[in-house]
């Protein structure tokens, strides 16, 4: 569990500059690293992956479990023709530590079926913080079956 | 709904933080089999390789202990992450899961029972945490030593049945070369469990053989627990030993409706087949058989799975929860209490365990609990 499980008490308002609210420090999340974060009465799980932030509401919508000890690694697709597995860097994906499930870091789809969601948030580092901003889905990876704003999950 | 008071889980998986703490229980000549100079060679049998199939090596990721070792060896992690973590009455710990019963030196696997028994004993049943039962491993090719097993160490009053992990013999159980194990089970006026294992992928023959991989082995316990019972039945086994009680962990329960349906409507066939079949099969799978929650097979709407189980009539007398902590299938207590209509959250997670292993009702934990509610 190298560079996780660090829980941080945060909640500060929002700096100059920044979108969002200050939730950690940048050097808090290593590389694959993931920390859980409480802001405003939320838990959420902030992923670094590929030097990206990624924040995702940390409740698998299963069995309510925390994604805090889950691993994040890159999504697999499989190839039509050939049927082998094809790794998609550009696109992270965090498992249940549970049951397995795997959600997009980005969007909050559920891999095997994208009818369970978890919410995610925009995020942008400022000054050697991280921020979250709370009202902002994320959408900056893919946009093909991105859902619009009132079917996110766990609100 | 939610539910708050007392839980039996009747199938949590513990077992040893390595290989010499058993490899000490062993007599020397046993001993000396397995040491080699590195330590001993592994006492899980080398069934069929089928991968990882999750990440966490089939455990839950968080369920790691600090100390490094396997989930399940560790007591203080099972009790921070479960007994205390849930309103916990009584677990049944089932070992991990128990293959080591069908070793294929039979020799050997009945002196591994025993000092798998003899570790479980002075280990966890000898912790002061009055919460832990078990069951007695036995070595299941060898029916007979398997009673003397069941004999020597099933009076112990933690041991409260016999684990039947894995099916060695390709038979099913209620054939009689296992009714010594029966025998001696309704002799102590223990339960039995049967549980799937990867080592059943020998002895069990699937349809062409055994499964090639993990997802098809997963997913045939369903057919697998079916025939068990339909041999119960058909074999006299409830009619020999008509106290008998066998729980089903671990093979889902959503075929049971099917199951039961399948059998009496073909009363008169079987009649005819087997002089034991003297009543409706249902009857006796009312009597003498309850099934582990977990893997509960709910999609997203719980209600269908509620109205497809209720076409039993007393369905919730049937069902003892269970989370198969540490593995990666865990259910959660709060997960199920969602799924099952309230007026079943008494007797599933609780009562109906107490009934087969014959433990007070704690009466005061219900009553604390609805205090607070």
């Amino acid at each position: 569990m190298d560079g996780r499980s660090q829980r941080v008490c945060s909640g500060r308002r929002r700096q100059s500059g920044s979108v969002g609210i200050e939730v950690a420090s940048v050097d808090a999340l290593p590389e694959g690293g993931h920390l859980v974060a409480k802001v405003v009465g939320r838990d959420i799980l902030l992923v670094r992956w590929h030097g990206n932030v990624y924040a995702i509401r940390n409740i698998c919508p299963h069995q309510s479990q925390s994604f805090e000890h889950g691993r994040t690694h890159a999504r697999l697709t499989t190839d039509s023709e050939t049927g082998d597995l094809i790794e998609m860097p550009d696109q992270p994906v965090v498992t249940c530590p549970w049951h397995g499930w795997e959600f997009d870091l980005a969007k909050g789809g559920c891999v095997v079926d994208p009818g369970y969601r978890v919410r995610t948030y925009k995020t942008s580092e400022v000054d050697g913080k991280i921020y979250v901003d709370l009202g902002t889905p994320d959408r900056r990876a893919r946009t093909d079956d991105a859902p619009s704003g009132d079917e996110w999950a766990n609100p | 709904m939610r539910y708050q008071g007392p839980i039996v889980d009747v199938d949590v998986h513990h077992r040893w933080k390595n290989d010499a703490e058993i490899v000490a229980y062993l007599p020397k000549k046993w001993g000396d089999y397995v040491r080699d100079a590195k330590g001993s060679v592994p006492l899980t049998p080398p069934w069929v390789t089928m991968g990882v199939f999750l990440s966490g090596g089939g455990r839950r990721m968080d369920s790691f202990p600090p100390d490094g070792g396997k989930p399940g060896s560790d007591y203080e992690t099972m009790k921070e992450q479960l007994l205390d973590h849930y309103n916990y009455f009584r677990a049944v710990l089932t070992y991990d899961v128990g293959e080591q019963a069908a070793f294929p030196n039979q020799q050997f696997a009945g002196a591994l029972c025993s000092a798998v028994n003899d570790w479980n004993i002075d280990t966890w049943l000898s912790n002061g945490d009055d919460r832990l039962r078990s069951l007695v491993v036995v070595p299941s090719a060898t029916p007979e030593a398997a009673a003397d097993e069941i004999r020597r160490v099933g009076t112990h009053p933690s041991m409260v049945g016999v684990l039947l992990p894995v099916n060695p013999l390709g038979r099913p159980f209620g054939d009689p070369i296992y009714h010594p194990i029966y025998k001696a089970a309704a002799e102590l006026g223990l339960m039995v469990a049967i549980h799937p294992s990867p080592g059943d992928n020998h002895g069990v023959k699937f349809v062409g053989g055994p499964a090639n991989t993990g997802i098809e082995y997963i997913n045939q316990f369903g057919a697998q627990a079916m025939h068990y019972i339909s041999s119960y039945i058909v074999q006299g086994v409830f009619e020999q030993f008509p106290d008998l009680k066998i729980t089903i962990k671990e093979f889902g329960v959503s075929w049971l409706p099917t199951l039961m349906w399948r059998l009496d409507q073909n009363y008169d066939l079987l009649r005819r087949e087997s002089p034991w079949v003297k009543k409706l099969p249902s009857e006796y799978i009312r009597e003498h058989i309850k099934l582990s929650t977990q893997p509960i097979e709910v999609g997203k709407d719980p209600g269908a799975w509620v109205e497809l189980m209720s076409t039993i009539e007393g369905v919730e007398d049937m069902l003892c929860f269970s989370t198969d902590y540490p593995h990666y299938s865990f259910d959660d207590p709060a997960y199920i209490a969602r799924i099952l209509p309230e007026s079943w959250h008494r007797k599933v997670f609780c009562e109906n365990a107490c009934r087969i292993y014959g433990w007070q009702v704690p009466e005061g934990v219900f009553r604390a609990a609805e205090a607070v509610r």
